[in-house]
């Protein structure tokens, strides 16, 4: 297969995991989010060549997001999300999201390690392959797992209380 | 942990910005763009370094030691930076993203920890050295110019010396800050 069919492939295959991820870095701002998985498969695709397949493409591509939101993020913060006034969008979507907003706010407390195993774990990944991305152990993996959860659903309902 | 299944379950309701229509190509056509305008940047810099080199060679030439000294002060600290920034650059985007975040941050730390280097120890060794270069200077300005220029290239020199200065300093704090936010991170195990 030639690169770029290979590569439209893996882009439209991974770009929601990969937007999903980013948007947990950035309080939820889709545009922000847009911007940084721009820029996360921009390095996929000038990396492609050097994929050996040691790890699932997945993997890899996460492994690269999350490089790149750390990287991008400590040059830029992310505002906090906004919330529409609830006249404008009705009472439902205004609960859904202060919901998000709330769940984003609680993440974007955690340190920038903390955040990301968090995300990779709401990204639905399996474990190992969190801790092969981060670089720890699957033990260590594992026990922090345990410890952020247990912050993060203390916060997420301290907020909403 | 029924709290965190609920915080999962709402993760996966999000609204979800589509998939761009031909992304990929846009991809593609971005990082094409990329690399030019980093070939261009590094052609630059290789002018900019060549021509300080030839232009160390003629003024070598001359017998006036006064003008030789200040002159080679001046071209060699503007040389020396032009380099040491090349190399940085080209260490930064040498870095491989496809590495395990430990392994990724370790680097990055190690990057910021030599920019620190550069920001506390070269860069103000050049800046002084093009500074006494550019004093040296200033009596044959003086002998060759008319009063006027003379007069004008000394504000202008200061004015230029103090944007560079805050404009360093707003560099340093920056990067400094960088590396800070990282120390604070939870190291990883």
């Amino acid at each position: 297969m030639i690169p770029e069919q290979e590569f439209e492939t893996i882009y439209e295959e991974n770009y929601h995991k990969v937007i999903g991820l980013c948007l947990g870095y950035v309080n939820g701002d889709e545009d922000m989010a847009r911007d940084l998985t721009q820029e996360v498969f921009i390095k996929v695709w000038q990396n492609l060549k050097m994929f050996r397949n040691e790890a699932s493409i997945s993997t890899w591509i996460y492994r690269i997001a999350v490089n790149t939101c750390f990287q991008q993020l400590r040059k830029k913060k992310p505002l906090p999300l906004k919330v529409d006034v609830v006249d404008e969008i009705g009472e439902e979507k205004f609960s859904n999201e202060r919901r998000y907003q709330n769940m984003y706010a609680c993440i974007n407390q955690l340190s920038a390690v903390n955040k990301s195993i968090i995300l990779l774990e709401l990204q639905d990944m399996p474990q190992k392959e969190i801790s092969n991305i981060i670089g720890i152990s699957y033990e260590a993996l594992r026990i922090r797992l345990h410890r952020i959860k247990n912050q993060l659903s203390k916060c997420v309902k301290n907020e909403r209380l | 942990m029924n709290d965190f299944n609920d915080i999962k379950s709402e993760w996966v309701q999000r609204n979800i910005p589509e998939l761009p229509k031909n992304g990929y190509k846009n991809i593609i056509k971005n990082s094409l763009y990329l690399k030019r305008k980093q070939r261009y940047g590094q052609i630059v810099l290789i002018v900019t370094v060549i021509i300080l080199i030839c232009f160390f060679i003629y003024i070598s030439g001359f017998k006036n030691a006064q003008l030789s000294l200040g002159m080679s002060l001046m071209v060699g600290s503007l040389l020396f930076r032009v380099v040491v920034e090349f190399f940085s650059q080209t260490k930064l985007n040498s870095l491989a993203p496809t590495l395990q975040v430990k392994a990724f941050n370790e680097k990055i730390m190690a990057y910021y920890k030599s920019r620190l280097v550069i920001h506390y120890w070269l860069t103000p060794l050049s800046f002084t050295s093009y500074v006494i270069g550019f004093i040296i200077m200033l009596p044959i300005f003086k002998l060759h110019v008319s009063t006027g220029l003379y007069n004008y290239i000394i504000i202008s020199s200061i004015l230029v010396f103090l944007f560079l200065i805050v404009l360093i300093t707003v560099q340093i704090k920056k990067e400094l800050k960088v590396i800070n936010e990282m120390k604070k991170d939870t190291p990883i195990e």
